[in-house]
């Protein structure tokens, strides 16, 4: 009995941490991520990639004098988690400004909430095209992006794809990332006056594409473009081997996710994946990839792009806060678009933003590597 | 028709899993009219524990089988302990809601201790591809199927032949019986989620190297498994072990037809067969003394 | 009395709106604003899992429904969104009836599989008609509540949600107190009995079931409209487990036990989402707990903690002299004492595989007067008394009750035609108080429909006392009166067997089928019985009385039939039985 009652009392005190947002001196910024659920390895990636690039300006004294404090947000992948986790962000937190997600759907549902309250907005992994321009139109557009966009990828793919292969085929899962991929990739394909010769559909968590495959070895394809996420594509790897086909796999940057790295070489070698960067390609990426090692990931694969991007996106926005000299959301906006010479990971961004384009990366920036021994190798085509 | 045998392996191999987890349903149900609805979770701490054994500590397989079975039947004691015994004299359905916190206890545990990623668990006999018919099998399917069938075989003839087998099924006819006669309900009880715990983990460290080890590799096998208990009937182990593989070869037999309506063909199918037949396909049927 | 606490109601619902207004942190009101839907799904579920005992692992396949009817009609049809959350309410209950059927000719495990594919089957067809429902991508610029057109400001749009919320609660408060509410939960605690009682187990328990879809499927359309997007990643399995969880969390049953839970439950998930690497420990551990520590949920454990325990009543030895007036009058409906039989049976026979348990068995009772049915151990008595309810169908004969027959008709329905019986094993709704097991006796007579109920309309509330005062009657003709508010189960073995008579005549039947009622009766307690037994075939019940106890059935009856192997060996007057060589053989040989 006496149990009880102490335990509803717990549960009652259980109830209330967290609702009382601590007050600190610094600059707040929101980061919606999933670390928990299936999205959980990438979100893990953005939120290191994030750390890192605070980190690195807390140590120089942080930004405007005041030190960079991110307020991080599990939304496992879930939309409504999401939604959540920026209105608290937004109206009790009050941060300057929103870094994330991974998920592309959870991007589009808060969205319009950061756009009403003109909170600027950072998107360092989700993918989807849509998300820049949903407010293209508008006076000023809060969203920005760090990350590779779906139809720059595809550009990329295609424009190589077409001159490499006689017939090309698409694997694409049921998700809004393959779907969307598909009609993308149908209409670059169009544009390059090029139809694909076979399309099949898989589902997520599926792990024999033999039948999927099957289709698209009986009609010939040599190169076949798979939009999906990493497992995924691991076992479209595996079940081609399972039925003796071997087409060159192509596709976006999900083709270098830690499970593709976990396939024996003999089965990944020849496939190729747009990048952002590789670990190898500058003094900066190195001393990242060095961080990453010691404090993240000790030992075996991780996709570099990943982290490069966050940081990225990360750096765009500190830059911009000290360059409108407040916190003012509107302020923020207008010095990130009108960002100049940007030092990137790997390359200069001499002016990545306008008013039109709110992509840091467009389908120049980005090349093509091949898998190697278990390793990604630029492709210089 | 190489897709065909392709499908009828992989669904025979994957059936074969559905009736391991499934009869350990089967086993406590039948002693304790509950079932433990974190079974997934723990068929995925097997596979995990199994994987390390035989990755980072390159123990031998079959010791890592042994070790995965071993750790979960414990965790199956644990679970029994914490979740079920004290809740068994209350009448209703406690033991969903206790089991399934077991489950997500174990989930955050394996998150913390193997991290979130998908780990690729190379199978003992290599991962080259053999040749049936023109259809490509994985030696580790084989594997699977022949080592569940020995599994199960030896389960039967454990229930039917040996003295704690027989004590077993007695605890599960009428416990106020079994216990006049001697037997020891409660270590009967324990024992009945142990086993039906090794069940889970040993397919589980049995189909990671066709799946993929991870963390959240539980919820949908769990799920799928509990389908074919279900279908089967759960109160017959030989009804299981049928609803298992119909289960598993029937899902691939579709995805191999029409790949984007497997899962939601699978779940209206049960919905249309539980309607014809309550109690599973192979369950006695019962007339209730009124 | 009444107004007082109809007084204390209103103010606390004001209490409840005004609360939005309370808070201009848009963050907060979002949060009031879920718990507020996860209560409405609370709610409808707690009617299906608390009252008749059925666990839905199913009901995010609701919700979807109605979130996706709604979104689809507002976002892609341009409806106004009142007419999207009325199209939600129909496909849900459409979908409710959908599901009752193959769910509910299942028990147990198999009720939750039956209920957990159908919950994954809408998520993989909103997954894969993707032309419909679009899939993972969803379907955006679901547009807000408005009210009459005006746009409502985060604060109005919490009142609105929460008057929708307070209308759910208000709805299923008085569903639960109605004869509906008592047939639930009679039927989750036996439905042998309730079938008994005229109850339709089968009809109620779709009931229960399309008014649980209906309210996930409400709070499914106002979810759509609150985050204005939905994508088919929302509804899963997991969903569904946690709307379960709200509802036993809180406490299944009672009408606190929702907004305890639903509160609960989304304050957890909001407060502790910056403990993201162990906010699964805490999920577990809560839910482990829970059931361990809490059975009953919070809100059962709160009732036992501040709830006095009912002053313990005494039976009084005195009884009304006469039984209640309505079945005197129901009875006089039917032929009159002593003419023609009102119970027929003819070659009767059962069989079940290779036992025959009744064989050609032919038996008459005439209104009036107690005909008793003897016999050893597994002679075919209770059989014979199943067949005469209808819990079994007969191989071959005919039943025919005041000339019609009744054999092949549902349970329900032939008590409906005037049978009523009593139980060997009593049966008793445990949980219910004495007064309410007698009430459950008058739901399939004279109780309102479901819509007066729900809204409390005068003609039901008339109802409703008319129904309380004949339970009064009844318990005061067996001597129960001032036991009417303690829970069944504290009674004593005597008065089980009595409350089982007292409920079999709430529903005023022209034959009593009796099964061993005196078994475990003390002495004293048989006189009563044979008392009562004596009153009832005075005013002209025909009585079927199935005992072992010679003394009672001798002094009480006036005509015996002796039944052996299932077949009749001798029939006749009680002094002729006695004496019968045949029936002294079958007793001792």
């Amino acid at each position: 009995m006496k149990a009880r009652v102490v335990f509803v009392v717990f549960l009652a005190m259980l109830l209330n941490i967290g609702t009382v947002a601590l007050a600190q001196e610094g600059i707040k910024i929101g980061v919606d991520t999933p670390l928990t659920g299936s999205g959980a390895t990438p979100g893990h990636l953005l939120l290191w990639g994030f750390q890192i690039a605070v980190d690195e300006v807390n140590a120089k004294g942080g930004v405007l004098g005041k030190q960079i404090i991110p307020v991080v947000r599990d939304d496992e992948s879930q939309v409504q988690k999401s939604i959540s986790n920026i209105k608290e962000l937004v109206y009790s937190e009050k941060v300057t400004a929103m870094f994330g997600p991974v998920n592309s759907g959870n991007a589009m549902a808060f969205a319009p909430i950061l756009q009403q309250e003109r909170i600027p907005f950072v998107v360092p992994v989700a993918t989807a095209t849509k998300i820049t321009q949903l407010y293209q139109n508008e006076a000023k557009n809060y969203v920005f992006r760090s990350a590779l966009p779906d139809n720059g990828q595809v550009q990329r793919m295609v424009a190589w794809g077409v001159k490499k292969f006689k017939k090309i085929g698409l694997a694409v899962d049921s998700t809004g990332y393959g779907q969307f991929g598909q009609q993308n990739l149908v209409e670059e394909l169009k544009n390059k006056s090029v139809t694909p010769a076979e399309i099949v559909k898989f589902n997520m968590g599926d792990t024999d594409m033999t039948s999927q495959l099957g289709k698209l070895k009986a009609a010939g394809c040599d190169g076949v473009i798979v939009y999906t996420l990493g497992p995924e594509i691991a076992n479209i790897l595996r079940s081609a081997e399972k039925i003796d086909y071997h087409p060159t796999f192509f596709g976006p940057w999900t083709f270098f996710h830690n499970e593709v790295g976990d396939v024996p070489a003999r089965l990944s070698n020849g496939a190729v994946g747009v990048l952002s960067s590789t670990a190898e390609d500058s003094d900066k990426a190195r001393e990242i990839d060095r961080k990453m090692r010691e404090k993240y990931v000790k030992e075996g694969f991780y996709p570099f792009t990943f982290v490069a991007v966050s940081y990225e996106g990360a750096m765009l926005l500190f830059d911009a806060i000290a360059r409108a000299g407040s916190l003012d959301g509107e302020n923020i906006r207008d010095a990130l678009e009108n960002t100049t010479n940007f030092k990137g990971v790997t390359k200069t961004f001499a002016k990545p933003f306008s008013k039109e384009k709110h992509e840091l990366y467009g389908p120049d920036d980005m090349f093509l590597s091949m898998w190697k021994d278990g390793r990604p190798v630029q492709l210089k085509d | 028709m190489e897709m065909i045998v392709q499908a009828l392996v992989s669904g025979l191999a994957m059936g074969s899993i559905y009736a391991l987890i499934a009869i350990g349903f089967s086993i406590t149900w039948n002693t304790t009219k509950s079932l433990n609805f974190g079974q997934g979770e723990f068929l995925m701490v097997g596979a995990l524990v199994g994987l390390s054994c035989y990755l980072t500590f390159h123990l031998p397989f079959v010791i890592s089988v042994l070790a995965a079975v071993g750790v979960v039947g414990l965790l199956g004691w644990l679970l029994e302990r914490l979740a079920i015994r004290p809740i068994r004299h209350l009448v209703s359905f406690g033991w969903v809601m206790s089991t399934i916190g077991v489950g997500i206890i174990l989930k955050n545990a394996a998150m913390l201790v193997w991290g979130t990623n998908q780990i690729t668990f190379p199978s003992p006999f290599g991962d080259q591809v053999v040749r049936v018919f023109g259809a490509g099998i994985y030696p580790q399917e084989i594997f699977v199927i022949a080592i569940s069938m020995a599994v199960l075989t030896a389960l039967d003839l454990f229930q039917r032949k040996t003295i704690i087998g027989k004590a077993l099924l007695a605890t599960a006819c009428n416990r106020e019986w079994a216990s006049l006669m001697g037997i020891d309900v409660n270590k009967m009880i324990v024992l009945s989620f142990m086993v039906s715990s090794g069940l889970a983990a040993l397919g589980g460290v049995i189909v990671a190297p066709i799946t993929t080890a991870w963390v959240l590799m539980g919820s949908n096998l769990g799920l799928k498994a509990f389908c074919a208990a279900v279908l089967g009937g759960v109160e017959s182990s030989r009804g299981c072990i049928a609803g298992g593989v119909l289960l598993g070869v029937t899902e691939f037999l579709i995805a191999s037809w029409r790949p984007d309506l497997r899962d939601f063909s699978v779940f209206a199918l049960l919905i249309v067969i539980l309607a014809l037949k309550p109690r599973g396909l192979f369950a006695a049927p019962k007339v209730e003394k009124v | 009395m009444k107004s007082a606490a109809n007084l204390r109601n209103l103010a606390l619902a004001c209490l409840v709106l005004a609360l939005p207004l309370g808070l201009s942190n848009q963050y907060h009101l979002h949060i009031v604003q879920n718990m507020a839907i996860l209560f409405i799904v609370a709610c409808g579920l707690n009617v299906l899992v608390g009252l008749t005992g059925q666990k839905s692992l199913g009901h995010a396949g609701f919700y979807a429904v109605g979130a996706y009817t709604s979104a689809l009609f507002t976002a892609n049809l341009g409806a106004p969104v009142w007419l999207g959350m009325a199209a939600a309410l129909v496909t849900s209950a459409f979908f409710g009836l959908l599901l009752a059927g193959p769910a509910l000719r299942v028990k147990g495990p198999y009720l939750s599989m039956v209920t957990i594919a159908f919950g994954i089957a809408i998520e993989k067809a909103a997954t894969e008609w993707q032309d419909l429902t679009g899939g993972p991508q969803g379907i955006y610029g679901v547009p807000p509540l408005s009210l009459a057109g005006m746009h409502l400001g985060p604060r109005s749009y919490t009142v609105v949600i929460l008057a929708l919320a307070l209308l759910g609660g208000v709805l299923a408060a008085n569903l639960t107190r109605s004869r509906f509410g008592r047939a639930f939960v009679a039927l989750k605690e036996s439905e042998v009995a309730s079938e008994s009682l005229g109850v339709s187990v089968y009809a109620n328990k779709v009931l229960a079931f399309v008014i649980s879809a209906v309210y996930a499927g409400l709070a499914g359309a106002l979810f759509a409209h609150q985050n204005q997007y939905i994508n088919s990643e929302i509804f899963t399995f997991e969903l569904s487990i946690f709307f379960l969880i709200v509802v036993l969390f809180g406490g299944s049953g009672s009408l606190a036990g929702p907004v305890i839970g639903a509160a609960a439950l989304t304050l957890f998930q909001e407060n502790l989402s910056f403990l993201y690497k162990y906010h699964l420990f805490l999920y577990g551990g809560l839910l482990l707990f829970s059931v361990v520590v809490l059975p009953e949920g919070v809100a059962g454990f709160l009732k036992r903690l501040f709830s006095r325990p009912p002053a313990a009543g005494v039976a009084t030895e005195h009884r009304l002299s006469a039984p209640p007036r309505f079945v005197g009058r129901e009875v006089s409906r039917g032929p009159a004492p002593g003419a023609q039989p009102i119970l027929e049976a003819r070659g009767v026979t059962k069989l079940f595989g290779g036992l025959t348990a009744v064989s050609g068995l032919d038996l008459d009772v005439t209104p009036g007067a107690v005909h008793g049915l003897i016999g050893p151990n597994g002679s075919g008595k209770s059989t014979f008394l199943n067949l005469l309810s209808g819990f079994y169908k007969a191989t071959q004969g005919e039943i025919r009750l005041a000339g019609q027959r009744i054999d092949g008709l549902p349970v329900n329905r032939i008590a409906r035609l005037g049978i009523g019986r009593t139980f060997q094993h009593i049966e008793i709704f445990k949980d219910m108080s004495v007064l309410d097991n007698v009430k459950v006796g008058f739901h399939a007579r004279g109780g309102s429909q479901l819509p007066a109920t729900l809204l409390q309309l005068p003609s039901s509330r008339a109802r409703e006392r008319d129904i309380a005062d004949k339970a009064h009657e009844v318990l005061a003709f067996l001597g129960l009166e001032s036991l009417a508010e303690s829970p069944a189960r504290n009674l004593s073995h005597g008065h089980q067997r009595l409350l089982g008579i007292g409920r079999a005549l709430a529903t005023a039947p022209r034959l009593l089928l009796l099964d061993e009622p005196a078994a475990g009766l003390v002495h004293h307690e048989i006189n009563d019985l044979k008392d009562i037994i004596a009153r009832l075939r005075d005013l002209g019940m025909a009585v079927l009385l199935v005992e072992h106890h010679m003394e009672l059935v001798m002094d009480v009856c006036s005509a015996i039939t002796v039944l052996n192997y299932g077949q009749k060996i001798a029939e006749g007057a009680p002094e002729a039985i006695q004496n019968n060589e045949q029936v002294i053989q079958a007793y001792l040989g």
